[in-house]
Formats: C-alpha cells, sequence, structure tokens
C-alpha cells in the first residue's frame, strides 16, 4: 500500500453526470483531460542571451483520484531529452524525451506524491495577465471588438544587457519574435496598435478551417521578464452575430467570450458589451461563473449614453 | 430494543457506504509538457462495486492552476459541475465562489440579449 508522503497538495472535485446509469458491479471508461497553467518555474530565474532556458515541472507521481487507484501508469513527453533531474518514486525509467513512471499499485484516494522534472524548454512562455474586449453593438450593421492586452513571458528572465548584434548573430536565448491569435472567419478591418500608435508587423492569412490566423510581431522581440502592452481590433458582421425574435423584438447577440491566442494562457478576462442607445431590459449572459454589472457609457454618437 | 435499533442504523450505514462505492481499477495518464501549458490526458476505468446503479461519479484535479477541462465518455463529452475544493489532510473545506482561468484553448461562445 502507498502512501500520501507530501503534505503540500489540495484538489478541485468535479462531479461528472455520465448520461446513462452504469449498473452494479460494471465498469464504465472515462477520459480526463486537463491542461494547467503556471506548472512551470524557470531555473535558474534569470539567463543570459546565449543561455539556454531551463524549466522545472511541478506535479505529482499519482493521477488525481477521489478514489483509491488499483494501478496507475504515466507517460510524460518533454521537449527533448535534455532532462537535468526527476524526481524519483520508483520504478521510473525514461528513453529519449520520453518518462514513464509506474505502475504504481493501489494507491489511496487523493494521493499525492510531489514530482519535479528540471529540462530543457524553448516553449513560449507567454501569459495575458489582464484582456479587455469591448464588442460594439452597432446600428450601421456591424459588431466591433477591440481587444486589450498586457502579454508577459513567464520564462527566465533576461541577465545582462540585451545585444542586437548578437540577436542578428543568431543568439537569440529565450526570446519570443511573434505570437499568433486566431479570430472569426468573418474578421475585416483588422488593426494592431499600441499607445504609440498602429504596429504594421503584423500578417493575416485564412486557415483550412476558415479562421482568420493573425500574426502579431511586437515592437520588440520580447525576453523573458518583459511584457508588451497592446491592442487589436476588428468588425464583424451584425447579421451573422445578431438574431432577433420578431414577436418580442428581442435581439440576442452569441460571440465568442475569448478568442484562441494559441497556447497562451488567459490569466484575468473582462468583457464589455456595448449596446445601441434605449437598449432595455438587457439579461446577463447565461453562463455560470461570471461575474456581470450594467453601466452608461457615452458612444461617439450618443446623446443620453447606451445601456 | 436500543440494540436493534443501533444494529439498523448501522445496518443501513453499511448499505448507504456499499451503495456508492466506486473503485478505479486502472488510470493511464499521458502528460505532455512540450508547450508552456501542462497538458494532462488521463484514461480511467471507473468500477461500481456498490449494490446499485450510479448516474454520476466524481474526478479531482490537482491545485489551483487549472485552465481548461473536458471529461468524456465514448468520445462524448460529459458535464462535469466543480462541486468542492479537497485539502491534502483529508479536511474538506466549504467551497468559494471557483473561477478557474479561462484559457484559450478552444472557444467559448457567450449569448446575452
Amino acid at each position: 500500500m502507498i502512501d500520501d508522503d507530501d503534505s503540500a497538495s489540495s484538489f478541485k472535485i468535479y462531479t461528472v453526470r455520465l448520461k446513462t446509469t452504469v449498473s452494479a458491479n460494471s465498469s464504465v471508461s472515462l477520459k480526463v483531460h486537463a491542461v494547467y497553467g503556471r506548472a512551470f518555474s524557470p531555473k535558474p530565474d534569470e539567463i543570459t542571451q546565449s543561455q539556454r532556458q531551463l524549466v522545472v515541472y511541478h506535479g505529482s507521481h499519482f493521477v488525481a483520484s477521489p478514489y483509491k487507484v488499483d494501478s496507475q501508469t504515466t507517460k510524460i513527453k518533454t521537449p527533448s531529452s535534455n532532462v537535468l533531474s526527476i524526481s524519483q518514486r520508483k520504478p521510473v525509467s525514461r528513453s529519449g524525451d520520453t518518462t514513464e513512471l509506474g505502475p504504481y499499485k493501489n494507491v489511496q484516494a487523493f494521493g499525492f506524491s510531489s514530482l519535479q522534472m528540471h529540462f530543457e524548454s524553448s516553449a513560449a512562455f507567454l501569459v495575458v495577465s489582464e484582456q479587455l474586449r469591448e464588442v460594439e453593438i452597432s446600428h450601421w450593421g456591424n459588431v466591433a471588438v477591440e481587444e486589450h492586452y498586457t502579454l508577459h513571458h513567464t520564462g527566465s528572465a533576461l541577465k545582462g544587457a540585451f545585444s542586437r548584434l548578437d540577436y542578428m548573430h543568431g543568439v537569440r536565448g529565450n526570446s519570443i519574435e511573434e505570437f499568433t491569435q486566431f479570430l472569426p472567419g468573418d474578421a475585416i478591418d483588422i488593426y494592431y496598435r499600441d499607445v504609440i500608435g498602429n504596429i504594421s508587423t503584423s500578417h493575416v492569412s485564412r486557415t483550412d478551417d476558415n479562421r482568420v490566423k493573425f500574426e502579431l510581431k511586437p515592437r520588440f522581440v520580447m525576453f523573458g521578464g518583459w511584457k508588451t502592452v497592446y491592442y487589436t481590433g476588428y468588425n464583424l458582421p451584425a447579421s451573422r452575430y445578431l438574431s432577433v425574435d420578431d414577436a418580442s423584438s428581442r435581439y440576442t447577440l452569441s460571440i465568442n467570450l475569448i478568442n484562441d491566442l494559441g497556447e497562451v494562457l488567459t490569466e484575468q478576462l473582462e468583457t464589455r458589451f456595448i449596446l445601441p442607445e434605449g437598449a432595455t431590459y438587457v439579461l446577463p449572459p447565461p453562463r455560470s461563473g461570471l461575474t456581470h454589472s450594467l453601466t452608461n457609457s457615452l458612444a461617439r454618437s450618443s446623446c443620453a449614453g447606451a445601456q | 430494543m436500543q440494540v436493534v435499533r443501533v444494529l439498523c442504523i448501522v445496518a443501513l450505514l453499511a448499505v448507504a457506504v456499499t451503495a456508492s462505492g466506486i473503485e478505479v481499477r486502472s488510470a493511464s495518464r499521458t502528460l505532455s509538457l512540450t508547450s508552456s501549458l501542462a497538458k494532462e490526458t488521463t484514461e480511467f476505468v471507473y468500477h461500481n462495486s456498490g449494490s446499485s446503479s450510479i448516474s454520476t461519479a466524481e474526478i479531482a484535479v490537482l491545485g489551483e492552476n487549472l485552465a481548461y477541462l473536458v471529461v468524456s465518455r465514448d468520445g462524448k463529452e460529459l458535464v462535469a459541475t466543480y462541486a468542492r475544493d479537497h485539502m491534502h489532510n483529508g479536511v474538506t473545506y466549504v467551497a468559494r465562489t471557483h473561477s478557474s482561468s479561462p484559457c484559450s484553448l478552444g472557444t467559448h461562445t457567450q449569448s446575452t440579449n
């Protein structure tokens, strides 16, 4: 019997509705796909422009389970075979960029065993710490979306000065030159700006699944510890996103709560829906876990302020 | 009489515990650490060892940094509702309002009227 060996852990428990019942003395297979942000920490915290980035993954040797687990295995894929260390709970085996843990037998409910893996990673550790979206429904047949981002590079911070000359010679450390957003396929009038003004280093193309791929290059390459603040915007045809019930004359807006930023974590999102002047009887978005409030705002053509 | 009553209560409790008995026979996890997000896919085989059918089960996720969660059965997505926190030492706290970080993975459609 394996006991837990670490006390610094907490779990969140979810109740799953199984759709159809599972009768007594029978089994059901469930697949759980979970994505975690902030699961890595850079080690060392600082690197020079010529050094490679190393990170530590913090997790558990055991799968998270509210029930006792008879037998379990874990297969871990790392970006490269350069794994400096891994906390051991035997059996552990490694081959190239793959590490296998277990099988572990008879792990108690909420079993936890601290797992730390130290390895090289050139992944882009980008985090949107704040995102503000403004969705303005216009009388003129369009829905104008503007998104304000504060984007951080949370990898190892740059130690020493940045050398443009070295950078031009390919010494790029953990710098990030560009990142990508995916916009709705009918987005038009796309722009990319910051406090200085328009940023011209962007590129727009269409994907196979009819989305708009919006590649953005900030004014400067981003090294660890750096951040950039910018905003983007585009127009959508109201006819595709706004529907009306003829009987009640009530309009319904249906739009993505957040756009796909690739593998970038958004930590805080605020969305403002700016409705046309005179809009009344506004119902909150039907999604649990969201807080909402109503305010008045003066738009360009408002007389009394739109709600 | 008191002894009989106590025995009946104990028997009922035993039935109740048995009726909700779920065991995990096996768990196979794949953990991808190749990007800035840790992606975990685990296939569980849950066994209902109780005496009656079950329509719900529980899953657990580790820590505070969950960004995205999908539970499926036979390829079809199931409804998973946050229930509570559980600390490692066995103490269960009343859950505060949960709001996991919105993650850009996938799309989330929002409607208002």
